[in-house]
Formats: structure tokens, sequence, C-alpha cells
């Protein structure tokens, strides 16, 4: 079902109809991380991608005037290459995938899916990460305020 | 075995992103391939840590989903930009680095 939308995306000539259906990918895809047994990860999914991003991406596509343009082919034998591309890559992919052997003989732990597990590792282990990614966002915010105020 | 069944999912998936980018010619909808691609990874972070039973994975996909989260506003602030001067999206159509 979600590669399924991610494929009809791929196609969709429509741009906000293409964004319609990233977000029904999106929600298909956390339904995947609580099967895994991450359900913040589910929860974040929603939030910040179902949520933020694609009104960020309907916006962007309403005001820009993305939804009208031509698409046409320009370079030669380009398509067929691309074809041939993706299908190894996805044969290489799976290849190597499906040869992936845990590393470790536990047994799957209760607290995998827990928050508070989460937060500890979150905040002690991986503190200097955690304070990196906040000052990266402050350098978006800036960049695109820079960005949108020049005319 | 849903981990592996995950895997091989996530390379499907990140292959359908990476065939999106070179496809389309939309700006807008190869970021949102782009943003495909970079939740294949999380699935595979997330199939990794079950199958580890070590949550670490599932810390480098919250940092994996704020860095998309960022990039994915540059990139569109970028866009929005371009066509403002442009008049276009198409990315066949803008060639080059000046304005």
């Amino acid at each position: 079902m979600c590669l399924l939308t991610a494929v009809l995306l791929v196609f969709q000539p429509n741009p906000v109809k293409s964004a319609l259906l990233l977000l029904l990918n999106f929600i298909f895809l956390s339904v995947l991380f609580l099967l895994l047994d991450a359900p913040f990860l589910a929860a974040i999914q929603v939030v910040i991608y179902a949520g933020a991003m694609m009104v960020l991406f309907l916006f962007v596509i309403m005001t820009s005037d993305a939804g009208n343009i031509r698409e046409n082919e320009t370079l030669l034998f380009q398509r067929p290459f691309l074809y041939a591309v993706c299908f190894v890559l996805a044969l290489k992919l799976i290849f190597v995938l499906s040869g992936a052997r845990s590393l470790t003989s536990r047994s799957a732990s209760a607290e995998l899916g827990s928050l508070t597990a989460y937060a500890r590792l979150l905040l002690s282990t991986y503190l200097l990460p955690f304070e990196l990614l906040s000052f990266i966002l402050l350098i978006g915010i800036v960049g695109v305020l820079r960005l949108s105020k020049q005319k | 075995m849903e981990e592996q069944l995950a895997l091989i999912f996530s390379a499907l998936l990140f292959t359908i992103g990476v065939f999106g980018v070179l496809y389309r010619r939309n700006a807008v909808v190869m970021l949102m391939c782009i943003e495909l691609c970079l939740s294949s990874a999380n699935l595979a972070f997330a199939g990794f840590s079950k199958m580890n039973s070590d949550i670490s994975g599932q810390i480098f996909a919250f940092f994996v989903i704020s860095v998309a989260a960022a990039e994915a506003v540059v990139g569109l602030a970028i866009v929005v930009a371009i066509s403002r001067l442009k008049d276009t999206v198409n990315v066949d159509e803008t060639q080059a680095l000046k304005g």
C-alpha cells in the first residue's frame, strides 16, 4: 500500500495530488514504525512530516504556481537509462539488505519502545548531536528569512 | 522476520525516491521524492534498531527527521525565490547560478 502511493506520487502529473499522496505515504510509514516497536518515531512522523512539512509543500505549490508546468524529456536516452539504473539499484539494495543479520544474540527487550529509555539515551550519550541539531534548525530559520527577504 | 521485510521495503522505497528525483522536472516534486528517500532511511534505521534490540537506531532516525525538515524548508525557500525571479520551477529552465 505504501509502495503503491509512492509509485503513484512519482507518476502523478499534478503536484497537489502528489503532495496528498506523499501525505498518505507518510501515514502508512508511521504504521510501519509502530509495527517495528518505534511509537515515538511514528508520532513525530505524523506530526512533523504529515503535519508541518506537507502544509509547507502545499503552500509552496499554491503560491509559486508550480501546479502547471510542462515536463518534457530533454535529454536523449535519459529515460531508458534511468529505468536500467533504478532496476540495478533496487536489486543491489535488496541483495545487500536481505543479508543483514543481528549483531547481538539478545532477545527483544521490553524497553525498545519505551519513551523513557529513548529520552535517557538522547540526553546523555547523544547530547552533543542533539544540541548541534538545534543549531542547525536555527541556521535553517535564519537562512530562510534571508532568502525570502530579497525581492 | 518483520525486520527483514522492513529492510527490503525500505530498499524499494529508496529506489522509488531516487527514480522520482531523476524522472521529474518539477523542483517541488523532486524535493518530495528526496523526503521519500530520507523516510526510507528512517525505516531502515528502525528495522536495524529492532533487529539488534538497541534503541540507538531510533535516535538516529530522529536526527534524520529533524535534518530533513531543515533541508526541506531551505529547499522550498530556494524554490520560491527562483520562481519569483524566473517564473518557473522547471529545473531544466534554471541553469544559471546567478540571478
